[in-house]
């Protein structure tokens, strides 16, 4: 935990929970005495099961919707917007699109939305990487079936209609050649370098050597409490952790003493685990 | 509709494990015992009428915190456009309420300072003790998007108390130093 989640923690306004009375079993009562209604669609965060990482190992490539042949004389827009009773649904057409073009097509319809798409490494390929919005501004996420080595990935956006704030959106597109990320997912989240690679906790020579045999190669290393830059460690030291920084590179925090997992890293790195071929 | 026979007890069953653990979340979300009260029924009356959606385990628990984050999200647009001067004199005293003799009155006036957005990453992290990815299932993004606010939200508040945060699970590459 870091000091700031350490104050965070300590200002927790109610840091007890309280114990089960009364109240709650009335409430029990109350609800299941409630008639159930018919079922409201739900929207609840795309989930991607297990089973479903598995079958998507796919190489990465360009895996988004296909954009329309454009019809007519009229250039082909960056975005296509839809309507969806009190809502756009706006897809991305066009991934490479300057962001002016897409604040201009927002534009024109009222809207004051920047969009970035940026290159980002596999695992966040298709999804939002970062957001400025004001709390309940309405605008959402719509998922479409696309695949990306993350599973499922939200390329449109259901934004009000009369939506009059202003707001940031990044998403994260494949890279290019000779590219660098703006956004990179875990090292080892699926279609990363370092997938299926317990690899914190492994030392220097060992990484290197996997991401040899993966065409892949350590860019540079971070050490020492404040993360410093360096170009060489000793192959005996400890791999902390490692961030996807382009295609086929990684940065590696490494440390000369055997790394700790925290219980929480443990049981996420179990179960990224369990999800990987056995050899 | 109906439910099929064995969802009161499977009901039941999520109702008893985790109804401490929503009715903190909404204790710390709301200033009144009426407005925690009026999260906890909605919430688990969506649960409810929902409970084939609900998922299995401890997920569930996300879940609940996933619509929990919405009621308040509806109960605050309802009283912001009500927008009267009792609820406005209202947010002013619950600004000061939580006050204590502990010394963190800064922390607390930085916590309040921040968007509503960083106070939940931060508080989802550090109260209810989520991860990345839980927070992500939560707030209905990418473990990674989450990852990334979080780191956000961290560096904003360490940067309103004067700190400097040393944090290693850096995602954010855009313009910035690893």
């Amino acid at each position: 935990m870091s000091d700031i989640d350490r104050l965070v923690a300590a200002i927790d306004p109610v840091p007890h929970a309280s114990e089960q009375g009364q109240d709650a079993r009335e409430l029990f009562d109350e609800i299941v005495a409630t008639p159930v209604r018919a079922r409201r669609r739900v929207r609840w965060p795309v989930v991607v099961p297990v089973a479903t990482v598995l079958a998507v190992a796919i190489v990465m490539g360009a895996v988004f919707i296909p954009a329309d042949a454009p019809s007519g004389i009229a250039p082909a827009a960056a975005l296509a917007f839809q309507r969806s009773g009190d809502d756009w649904i706006v897809t991305v057409k066009d991934l490479y699109a300057d962001p002016e073009r897409f604040a201009s097509e927002f534009r024109a319809r009222g809207l004051d939305i920047r969009l970035w798409i940026t290159p980002g490494s596999p695992s966040t390929v298709g999804h939002v990487t970062s957001r400025t919005l004001s709390e309940g501004d309405g605008i959402e996420e719509e998922s479409v079936a696309c695949e990306s080595p993350g599973g499922g990935c939200a390329v449109s956006f259901r934004i009000p209609a009369g939506f009059r704030g202003s707001e940031q959106i990044w998403f994260a597109r494949p890279a290019r050649p000779g590219e660098r990320y703006d956004s990179a997912g875990d090292a080892d989240a699926t279609g990363e370098l370092l997938h299926c690679v317990p690899f914190r906790g492994m030392t220097v020579d060992e990484v290197r050597a996997v991401l040899a045999g993966r065409d892949g190669s350590i860019a540079e290393f971070r050490v020492g409490e404040r993360s410093d830059p360096a170009q060489h460690v000793p192959g005996d030291w400890f791999v902390q952790d490692a961030v996807p920084t382009a295609p086929g590179q990684v940065i590696v925090s490494a440390q000369p003493d055997r790394v700790k997992l925290s219980p929480e890293l443990t049981t996420y790195v179990e179960k990224k685990m369990a999800e990987c071929p056995r050899d | 509709m109906t439910h099929p026979p064995g969802a009161r007890d499977r009901f039941e069953a999520i109702y008893n494990a985790h109804y401490p653990a929503i009715h903190q979340y909404a204790a710390r979300r709301t200033d009144s015992r009426e407005d925690t009260a009026d999260v906890m029924s909605e919430t688990f009356l969506t649960a409810w009428r929902r409970i084939a959606d609900v998922p299995e385990g401890e997920t569930a628990l996300l879940w609940l915190y996933g619509v929990a984050c919405r009621v308040l999200a509806n109960q605050r647009r309802g009283q912001s456009s009500r927008a009267g001067l009792a609820e406005r004199l209202r947010d002013e005293s619950s600004a000061t309420r939580a006050s204590g003799p502990d010394g963190l009155d800064h922390v607390r006036v930085a916590f309040d300072g921040l968007s509503a957005r960083d106070r939940e990453v931060l508080a989802l992290a550090c109260w209810e003790g989520l991860t990345g990815p839980e927070i992500g299932r939560v707030l209905g993004c990418t473990a990674t998007a989450a990852r990334i606010r979080l780191h956000r939200a961290r560096r904003r508040l360490a940067r309103a108390l004067g700190l400097t945060e040393e944090d290693q699970a850096i995602t954010e590459l855009r313009g910035e130093s690893l």
